[in-house]
């Protein structure tokens, strides 16, 4: 069963197209990476899923949930990280995480649990603002993962990261579904990244998607069309280049 | 359940603080006038307490508008500053229920300051005017009209702030606010339509019709209301 899946999803900004047509299956219970070079439009559509910005045509539903009708019960089951860490400068990662608990109606144990899971319990009684970037880049994640929530919608969560924190919450992203059973749409510009987290991923170009399937699909596909195969990195970028290339040529 | 949570963001913004610390300022308004220049006031004819509120209100009065810009600038700061409202709004609550919340907690604040400022007014008058009959009826009666007055300003500022994540537009807009207010209150006693303007309201103090006081929940009613209509908008066009 698809946890999230988009239905021609589109998002334009006057007359500049920021997501075009975008169908994205995301299966329950795997990590889906989210890749693509700047400005691709993978913060965009997230933010739609989240009801942050209203789709200009077609629609998605996630767990069944249609938007924007059901838009408070997908908020119920999903954790987010958009873009850059949001919270209160004025308290501390504990007392942060604390307003998030009590407006999701969760146990008081669960700050504990997400400030061990992100690394951050020695720093909790720390104003947020008193936090270093990667700290602070923790603090938005475990008010993401905060009772544990079927599903996680992360954007670009290792930003700002040390390489062991780089490690550390990669590890984390791949271990949930099997720990929590919960499905991670998780977005990055590194295939190399994706490549260590996801089950599958869908890459995005200048608001389309141009492919989407297993890591082995990918490099069938690059096989097939005579792209470099040896290192996926590169067929990422030969993807994208192919793509900016047919497009220009349009133009 | 919320409304603690909109108390807990709170801390140490200096929402506290500031609200203590203006309340007791417009307290000292009263007690520093009559100890300067109390030969002014002493002989004339009217209640002491409409003599207090004659010669220091539109003092006080100010204070509490300035105060309020103040608590309504700092209660959608805080949500800006850091992107916290990225984070409230993806969770599975109304963002005009958390207008609400912080509305309560400003009139929460207000009713603070204004409590230090009855007890000021109390004082005072006790201590220059001795005990009265009716004192404390009048007092009760007068800050309770004074705070019904005060609503539509707290109404609009804080929607004002909710409004701008450009904190300089909310102050500044407070500030034109309050100023208008000022260079208005002469004409505001003859025109009933002046008196509604949400700045100007809480400075008279002999305003105290009930159709008045009835016109100002009305006011601070249809400008929650507008707040809502905003919100929705924006969801709209985003
Ligand atoms: N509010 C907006 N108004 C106009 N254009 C916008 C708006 N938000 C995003 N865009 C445009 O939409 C495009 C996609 O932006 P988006 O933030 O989704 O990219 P992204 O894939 O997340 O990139 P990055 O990897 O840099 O985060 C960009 O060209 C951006 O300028
Ligand atoms: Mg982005």
């Amino acid at each position: 069963m698809n946890m999230i899946e988009t239905d021609h999803l589109t998002k334009r900004y006057g007359d500049f197209t920021a997501v075009s047509e975008l169908n994205l299956h995301i299966p329950q219970g795997t990590v889906y990476g989210f890749l693509g070079p700047n400005g691709a439009g993978k913060s965009t559509a997230m933010k739609m899923f989240l009801g942050l910005t209203r789709p200009t045509e077609g629609g998605f539903y996630i767990d069944g949930k249609i938007f924007p009708q059901d838009r408070m019960e997908i908020l119920k089951k999903t954790g987010s990280f958009i873009e850059a860490p949001a919270f209160y400068g004025n308290l501390t990662g504990e007392e942060n995480l604390d307003i998030v608990r009590r407006l999701l109606g969760l146990p008081r144990e669960s700050v504990e649990e997400a400030l061990e899971m992100v690394g951050l319990a020695e720093y909790k009684k720390r104003l947020a603002k008193k936090y270093s970037l990667g700290m602070k880049q923790r603090l938005g994640l475990a008010s993401a993962l905060i009772g544990r929530p079927p599903i996680l919608i992360l954007d670009e969560p290792t930003n700002g990261l040390d390489p062991v924190g780089i490690h550390e919450i990669r590890t984390m992203i791949r271990e949930l579904p099997s720990r929590y059973n919960c499905t991670v749409l998780v977005s990055s510009h590194l295939l190399s990244e994706i490549e260590l987290m996801a089950d599958l991923v869908g890459i995005l170009n200048r608001g389309k998607l141009l492919f989407e399937g297993t890591l082995t699909d990918l490099r069938d596909r690059a096989r097939f069309e005579g792209l470099p195969t040896d290192n996926l990195e590169e067929t990422f970028l030969a993807l994208i280049q192919e793509d900016n290339l047919k497009r220009g040529m349009r133009q | 359940m919320s409304l603690v949570c909109e108390y807990k963001k709170c801390r140490r913004s200096g929402l506290f603080p500031v609200f203590l610390a203006g309340g007791l300022l417009a307290a000292a308004v009263p007690a520093m006038n009559m100890f300067f220049r109390s030969e002014l006031y002493l002989h004339r004819p009217q209640t002491p307490l409409t003599i207090l509120l004659e010669a220091n209100w539109q003092m006080m009065g100010m204070l509490n508008l300035f105060l309020v810009l103040a608590g309504a600038s700092v209660l959608y700061h805080m949500e800006f500053a850091d992107r916290a409202f990225l984070r409230m709004e993806t969770l599975p609550q109304s963002m005009f229920g958390m207008f609400i919340r912080k509305y309560l907690v400003l009139v929460s604040v207000i009713l603070m300051a204004f409590a230090l400022e009855a007890a000021s007014l109390a004082g005072v008058s006790i201590c220059w005017f001795g005990m009265t009959e009716g004192m404390w009826n009048e007092l009760g009666r007068q800050m309770g009209c004074l705070l019904v007055k005060m609503l539509p300003a707290l109404a609009l500022m804080l929607a004002v702030s909710s409004a701008s994540e450009n904190l300089w537009i909310t102050l500044g807009v407070g500030v034109t606010g309050i100023f208008a207010a000022l260079i208005l209150s002469g004409a505001g006693r003859q025109n009933h339509i002046l008196q509604l303007f949400p700045f100007l309201l809480p400075l008279e103090t002999a305003w105290t019709d009930g159709r008045l006081l009835l016109a100002a929940g009305a006011e601070t009613a249809a400008i929650l209301a507008a707040g809502q209509g905003y919100l929705c908008i924006r969801r709209r066009f985003r």
